[in-house]
């Protein structure tokens, strides 16, 4: 079927169904908790308030990790690294993806050098290339955000160019054109709103593939250790050598694998509402039983 | 060789070159020379110094960046990677003991996740308003949408540690005698079962998309007038989802492509926390080790083989779907 | 016919294993090691230079009470000590049964002159003298006291009939050059995973080992205590106290403590401010709570870091040494003098030129930094944490391209001449640019200690530590122990004295695999 095609069809009025308004609930809690969590931590996070490793009890409400920090202050703290990079690298990237997706439609001459570049980025795993960038680099958060936003924008690039391209075609931006409206002015009252659902769905794609991502290095140990966040705890409750034997996992790993899965599945809801909705084979279905 | 296909192999060509020169030139970008990589940390850190020359000539390090890309690139010629600085073994053994593994188990894990997959998205599909399908969409599409490690620290936990079902890492058990024929019926199903948690990992991971590609994909063509007028004309149901699956085969396929296009270092976490010996393993190893050349190698390899699968499927697509012979 | 079954019982009897003995043993350790030779084990960590030592063997070894006769049964050092004359056991035989000889041992040395043995320095020795087929003459370039135990010690003695005419040696690993005179061969090597396959050698000339075969296997090493305790493998390692409260009442698992052969150190540049001047070195002594971050980290009693470097649980040590206690009001007084002082009110340093007093902390993701960059922040001093990983953080120490880095290494045991070698001279400076002892005086001391042997080498170590608290150029935090938790039915390890080879503290001494 033909993308163009798909992505012209005319659309319902996009209207959440439950499962998705649950989901922004979630997310909107976890903001909000990582917001405050200078207010709602009973300690300092990196304080050494308790002695290490011990189970949870009325001062320590999730118990402590190794250095006798508090476990529920780490936690409330661990939301806003991986939020952090979640959303500054959603928004660099998709700034980029739109903007090369658009460029590459309305500025003639950029058109070949913007393409080799997507596919050129697009053919370097992504991997080896995080893992080799943060050892460049070093870690840290800013550098973790960089190396996400540089290979994460390739992917919806092809996209929004494609639907560019199926909006340029149109008769009423051909009218447009004949009538003396500037490429910029054609661009911005033309394109911009039929590419700006698209990338809406690639910036919440891309919040729960980022936040994924710096889980899963700090995991590895490539993570910034000087950020509290969800993947370091879960690095540092691994590499206790005791934490099977007991149930120093119960309240150490757990609390930040159910965050992490908890927010990766209220993103991945929302956002794949956002597809279907764009998406008008699904509306179709939904109209020939 | 019509005019398309043509600027496919040629864009082939040149993001290979692109790839040959990136791939020199990253891993030397990395702090640490390659003999800060060869001591380790928890040891009195330093070779001797006679030994640390030694090293620099045979790895020519000392020579000018110039004169290493050159040997590089005759290297690449014959086919010769180097040798690994940590292990002084030739690249080329080292990937060639490594590649196999990665390949079956992703290869099996993807051929399973299409399957899978698919299956259950002609199921969901066929009755669309059924309570089994309304359960199923939501339910596949939130098992997915779980992080990779956590869905494999999940299985180790549950089936490995609690329940020791499984074996929790490695690819086998040490030194499996095999000697006759019950030896390798033993030896295979010992391979079957340490790989069961790593492939249950990945298969977790990839399955929903190709649920939901084949479910939006029936759901759509099964809606289209020309099946209304098969089924008027009475043709059976089954005839009918072969037409239907005719339609969704090639974005199926494209998919499909696209998984095995990063096979080669796609399953590198499950690799690491599974400690299976692929190559998504080497790669963690030859960072930490600085190794130089297994890096380069390895980068050779996955983009190598990336951007052959993505050829491939191009000219595949010629040929399933004639709409796509026009100038891309 | 009675006489027969009670016969019979007691051949049984006869032939069954003692206690202790096992016909498979399974070691772990968390990466691969290398391929066994002694040109292309893995730098990477103890491991490879200690799975040698199965296949070959050194002139003399450790036990858990010191140095014992090896291949050399006996030896004599000529009265200037520049001569080492060694008379080898005989017969002792390769794996492939021919005979070693004195021509083996000479070959050995010149071969490493030329391909250098990576873990020890050879360069001290001039000559091997063959004077007979037992006996062979070591010559020095000058006396040198810790020779018998890093060198004679460490240094495995290689076939001349394998290793001659071969150019390119770490390239050579097929299993058939894997041939030593030690009491295991290796059979098997699969290197993608690491993993080792050992069987016992019957003619060992110490008797035919205790243990059939042993395996190597690698386990990552947050795994390794489960494994032990499901039975997959029969030893594993840990470095902190509570894993001997937790196998306190096992069964048949035990844990072995080594000496305290790890030392975690903070290392300051000598030529950058603030951490050239040595006041703001001895502040930071004071401002730092060693003994908790010992108990921290190592969660138990671990033998807090000493200013003279060696650990207050070794023969060596010398208490009467500058020592720092603890007492941040000491260290806020010292910076004063220096000039440093809260002028804004915001609970950091400012200097007189009312800049922020800022040092720069290079360290791998250890979580001691933390508690380092909390305590200094309690007198006033912003830390900033640059974290790397290891490749990374050797490479700045040996740029010297660090204000403060922090290090966690093996080696403070067994011979003291470390203190020469962490401190003076070219491997220093690898180590740590910037970091070394500069005083004349020291370096003289240092070398000198090399050449004497006691009692006057007592005096001068005792001198050098006593320099090093002055001076602190280091400040050792803490001193780990490895802990190695043991299936007790299969085998017995022992804690080598001093480490085995130099100050490694892994508990793989062939001693415990052999009959006593």
């Amino acid at each position: 079927m033909n993308l163009a095609a798909t992505l012209l069809r005319p659309r319902r009025r996009f209207r959440p169904h439950g499962a998705v308004l649950m989901a922004a609930l979630v997310l909107g809690g976890i903001i909000v908790a990582a917001v405050l969590a200078g207010a709602f931590a009973p300690y300092p996070p990196r304080s050494a308030t308790g002695t290490p490793v011990e189970a949870p009890s009325p001062s320590h409400r999730l118990g402590t990790n190794d250095l006798g920090q508090d476990l529920l202050s780490v936690w409330l703290h661990g939301a806003r690294a991986s939020l952090i990079v979640g959303f500054v690298t959603a928004l660099l990237s998709t700034a980029a993806s739109g903007a090369v997706g658009l460029l590459s439609v309305t500025w003639r001459p950029g058109r070949v050098p913007l393409l080799a570049t997507t596919d050129g980025l697009l053919a370097i795993p992504h991997l080896p290339m995080i893992v080799l960038i943060v050892a460049l680099l070093g870690p840290g958060l800013l550098h973790l955000i960089a190396a996400l936003a540089f290979l994460g924008w390739p992917a919806y690039a092809r996209v929004v160019r494609a639907q560019a391209q199926a909006t340029v075609q149109r008769d009423y931006v051909e009218a447009a054109r004949a009538l003396g409206a500037s490429e910029a002015r054609i661009a911005r009252t033309c394109l911009v709103p039929e590419i700006l659902p698209l990338l809406w769905t690639k910036f919440l794609l891309t919040v729960r593939w980022a936040i994924l991502m710096e889980a899963t290095l700090a995991l590895m140990g490539l993570g910034d250790p000087t950020q509290m966040s969800w993947g370091l705890t879960l690095n540092s409750a691994f590499a206790y050598p005791l934490l099977f034997i007991g149930d120093a996992w119960l309240w150490w790993a757990l609390p930040p694998a159910i965050a992490v899965a908890v927010i990766t599945l209220a993103l991945s809801t929302i956002g794949q509402d956002f597809e279907n909705w764009l998406n008008p084979a699904s509306q179709r279905a939904r109209r020939n039983p | 060789m019509t005019a398309v296909a043509r600027a496919h192999i040629l864009r082939f060509a040149l993001l290979l070159a692109v790839v040959v020169i990136l791939n020199f030139l990253l891993p030397r970008l990395l702090p640490g020379s390659p003999l800060s990589g060869a001591t380790g940390d928890a040891t009195v850190a330093f070779l001797p110094a006679a030994a640390q020359a030694e090293m620099r000539r045979t790895y020519g390090t000392d020579r000018p960046l110039s004169a290493q890309f050159v040997a590089y690139l005759g290297g690449l010629r014959r086919g010769d990677l180097g040798r690994s600085l940590a292990t002084h073994r030739p690249v080329t053994d080292m990937i060639g003991e490594r590649l196999p593994w990665t390949f079956a188990l992703v290869g099996s894990a993807v051929a399973l996740s299409a399957v899978l997959g698919a299956a259950l998205g002609t199921a969901a599909a066929w009755r669309p308003y059924s309570a089994a399908a309304r359960f199923l969409g939501p339910l596949v599409i939130g098992v997915g949408a779980l992080p990779e490690f956590l869905v494999a620290m999940g299985l180790i936990v549950f089936l490995g540690i609690a329940l020791r079902l499984f074996p929790v890492g490695g690819a086998t058990t040490p030194f499996l005698v095999v000697s006759d024929l019950r030896g390798w019926l033993v030896a295979a199903r010992d391979l079957l079962w340490h790989a069961a948690l790593p492939a249950t990992t990945l298969v977790i991971g990839l399955a929903p998309a190709f649920f939901l590609l084949s479910r939006n994909a029936l759901v759509a063509v099964l809606g289209e007038p020309f099946l209304l007028t098969a089924r008027g004309k009475g043709l059976g149901e089954h005839r009918i989802l072969w037409h239907a699956w005719r339609n969704a085969l090639p974005p199926l396929v494209t998919l499909l492509g696209l998984r095995l296009a990063v096979v080669v270092t796609g399953a590198a976490l499950v690799e690491r926390i599974f400690a299976y010996p692929g190559m998504g393993m080497l790669l963690f190893e030859a960072v930490a080790r600085r190794d130089y050349s297994v890096l380069q190698g390895i980068f050779l390899t996955a983009s190598v083989v990336m951007l052959a699968v993505n050829l491939m499927l191009d000219l595949l697509a010629f040929v399933l779907d004639p709409r796509t012979r026009r100038t891309p | 016919m009675r006489a027969a079954v009670v016969l019979a019982a007691a051949a049984l009897l006869a032939a069954s294993p003692a206690s202790g003995q096992a016909s498979l043993l399974r070691l772990t350790w968390w990466t691969d090691a290398g391929f066994p030779t002694p040109f292309a084990f893995s730098t990477l960590g103890p491991a490879g230079v200690v799975r040698l030592t199965l296949i070959y063997d050194t002139l003399v070894w450790k036990d858990e009470r010191g140095l014992i006769p090896w291949l050399a049964e006996s030896w004599r050092i000529s009265p200037d000590g520049t001569a080492y004359v060694f008379t080898l056991r005989t017969p002792v035989r390769w794996h492939d049964g021919r005979p070693l000889t004195a021509h083996d041992v000479r070959f050995s040395f010149d071969y490493y002159r030329r391909h250098p043995f990576p873990w020890v320095d050879t360069s001290i020795i001039v000559k091997v003298e063959v004077r007979d087929r037992r006996t062979a003459v070591i010559h020095l370039s000058r006396p040198f006291a810790p020779f018998l135990e890093n060198i004679a010690g460490v240094v495995p003695i290689i076939p001349e009939h394998i290793w001659r005419g071969i150019d390119h040696p770490e390239r050579e690993q097929d299993l058939g050059m894997a041939l030593g005179s030690g009491p295991y061969r290796l059979v098997d090597y699969r290197p993608e995973v690491g993993q080792y396959r050992f069987v016992a050698f019957g003619e060992y000339f110490k008797g035919h080992p205790r243990i059939e075969e042993i395996q190597y296997v690698t386990t990552p090493t947050e795994r390794q205590i489960l494994a032990v305790q499901n039975g997959q493998v029969d030893q594993a390692m840990a470095s902190t106290y509570d894993v001997v409260r937790t196998f306190a009442g096992h069964p048949y698992l035990r844990v072995l403590e080594t000496e305290p052969l790890s030392i975690a150190r903070l290392m300051f540049h000598l030529d950058r401010p603030p951490t050239s001047l040595r006041p703001f070195r001895q502040a930071v002594a004071h401002a730092l709570d060693r003994k908790r971050i010992a108990e921290t980290i190592t969660r138990g009693p671990a033998p807090v870091g000493s200013t003279g470097v060696i650990p207050p649980t070794d023969p060596w040590y010398n208490d009467r040494i500058q020592q720092y206690p603890y007492d941040p009001s000491r260290a806020r007084a010292l910076l004063r003098e220096l000039g440093y002082q809260d002028r804004d009110g915001d609970g950091w340093l400012e200097g007189r030129d009312g800049e922020r007093l800022q040092v720069e902390l290079v360290a791998t993701p250890i979580r001691d930094v933390e508690l380092i960059q909390q305590m200094l922040r309690e007198v006033g001093i912003d830390v900033r944490i640059r974290t790397v990983d290891p490749a990374t953080r050797a490479q700045l120490g040996s740029e010297g391209r660090f204000q403060m880095l922090l290090a966690l290494h093996t080696g403070s045991g067994g011979d003291p001449d470390y203190l020469r070698t962490w401190f003076t001279g070219g491997e220093a400076s690898q180590f740590a640019r910037g970091s070394v002892m500069r005083s004349p005086e020291y370096i003289r001391l240092a070398r000198l200690q090399a050449r004497t042997l006691d009692p006057g080498r007592r005096r001068t170590v005792d001198q050098l530590q006593l320099m090093l608290s002055e001076e602190l150029p280091t400040l050792p935090l803490y001193y780990r122990r490895f802990f190695w938790i043991y299936d007790s039915r299969k085998f017995t390890p022992i804690a080598t004295r001093g480490g085995l080879l130099n100050g490694i503290p892994l508990a793989d001494n062939k001693v415990a695999f052999l009959p006593r």
